[in-house]
């Protein structure tokens, strides 16, 4: 599965009995009217968990109230963080730059700095020298300010473009890239895509276009060609496999539809059910 | 019940099939859809209640359109070494990690990918010793009416009381 994992540290969620906030509870507090001033740490949270809900939650995305229970947390491997700057229950001896240090030096993750404008000037003379500026260069240290029109959307931005470079994986003799797009995200949607309509018709398309990338355009050939099945009914009540008397019995007469009309109305998911279970009811 | 009638039960039944037989189409089996699990499957032939830690409460089954997928057994009906038709049965949430799709058991880890005569999904109620039972099975699932009739009639057959065609209430309903 392709995920991207966005970690939020800041305290300026509102307050749980929680160190730290999964997806659901990110979800619920994105509801509730207890954010004060933080209107941009809600919009960066509405937007991400939006997002995920889109990409069928591929965002992870965590929160934290301080760096010290993003340190204590069993969650390593980020992609970006949020890092605010000054925290209200931070240790006497630990300075801001000192947690930012060690959260640069200890993932891989891109780190943006969300702080109020009136940090700007102190935090950009930390930042842009001494060991920060090997961080900086490399692109994985970015300040963006809180209350800016367009710093959510950059972060969002760069969520979407990294999620959108796609998946690598093994399959046959070689690597295949699968692009995310409306009908499959990643290697998981890829592998209901193939217990649909097999491993050798797949590779067969990819040959015969020369490509080894997955998208749209190759699952929509994928399907123009493929010489599978789906029926339904003239009420739209039932998806079947088969044209068989036991559906006809019950629901009347099924009509073919071409493979390209069955993924555009039902989608991979639902046409694996109706194959899997020989025939399934539509809500 | 004469041999007369089972011969007869069997003909019903449908011939015995390899896996998506009854489609219109060839379809590949993927990896684990043939790993054997028959050592994990359990034989009901003699109306042995399914596994209790799996059956579904009686409020549950009020809403017979909704009965809880995580209690599901999958069922198929096949012979057994000495030729005698058989039920067995699987809880459809026992973990088959190599089927990448959906990593659960399939009808087929019964078989092998061999060959049996229909297999569907069910759910046991033990309070009202009630089984409910559907067609859905897209590797040996019935395709006439003399099929799913011959199967319920299997059911009741080894002594099932109680079997519920939950497939047909929810075409009812839904009519």
């Amino acid at each position: 599965m392709a995920t991207v994992n966005f970690g939020i540290i800041d305290d300026g969620f509102p307050v749980t009995q929680k160190t730290q906030l999964e997806f659901n509870d990110i979800q619920h507090l994105t509801g509730i009217d207890e954010w004060g001033f933080e209107t941009s740490l809600r919009d960066l949270n509405v937007e991400l968990i939006s997002k995920s809900i889109h990409l069928k939650k591929r965002i992870n995305v965590t929160g934290f109230y301080n760096p010290e229970f993003f340190f204590n947390s069993k969650k390593k491997s980020w992609d970006y963080i949020s890092f605010d700057w000054e925290y209200k229950m931070q240790q006497a001896d630990k300075e801001p730059e000192d947690y930012l240090l060690e959260i640069l030096k200890n993932t891989q993750a891109k780190i943006y700095v969300f702080t109020g404008w009136e940090k700007r000037i102190h935090i950009s003379s930390i930042i842009d020298s001494g060991e920060f500026k090997a961080f900086r260069d490399e692109n994985r240290l970015e300040m963006l300010e809180k209350n800016e029109d367009d710093s959510v959307a950059q972060m969002l931005q760069s969520v979407t473009e990294l999620f959108e470079r796609g998946e690598e994986l093994s399959f046959g003799e070689g690597t295949i890239l699968i692009k995310p797009s409306r009908f499959i995200l990643d290697s998981d949607d890829f592998w209901m895509l193939r217990s649909l309509l097999g491993s050798d018709n797949i590779k067969s398309i990819l040959s015969e276009e020369k490509s080894s990338v997955i998208d749209e355009g190759t699952i929509h050939l994928m399907f123009e060609k493929s010489k599978f099945q789906f029926f339904i009914d003239k009420e739209n009540s039932v998806l079947s496999a088969s044209k068989n008397q036991l559906v006809e019995s019950k629901f009347g007469v099924l009509d073919e539809l071409t493979m390209s009309e069955a993924l555009s109305i039902f989608g991979i998911e639902k046409l694996v059910e109706a194959r899997e279970k020989g025939f399934t009811t539509i809500k | 019940m004469s041999q007369e009638y089972i011969s007869d039960l069997i003909k019903r039944l449908g011939e015995p099939i390899l896996p998506y037989g009854r489609l219109q189409q060839s379809k590949e089996l993927l990896d684990g859809e043939c790993d054997d699990y028959s050592s994990k499957t359990e034989d009901h032939s003699n109306n042995g209640n399914p596994n209790l830690e799996y059956s579904i409460r009686v409020e549950e089954c009020a809403d017979k359109l909704e009965l809880p997928t995580e209690r599901k057994f999958l069922w198929l009906i096949d012979f057994d070494e000495d030729k005698n038709l058989r039920l067995r049965m699987i809880p459809e949430q026992t973990p088959n990690e190599n089927r990448k799709h959906k990593p659960i058991v399939c009808h087929s880890n019964f078989t092998q990918c061999g060959e049996a005569l229909q297999g569907g999904e069910c759910w046991w109620c033990n309070e009202l010793e009630t089984i409910f039972v559907n067609p859905f099975s897209g590797r040996y699932g019935a395709v006439s009416v003399e099929q799913w009739t011959a199967v319920l009639e299997f059911f009741e057959f080894i002594g099932y009381k109680k079997v519920i065609d939950s497939n047909i209430i929810k075409w009812e309903k839904q009519n």
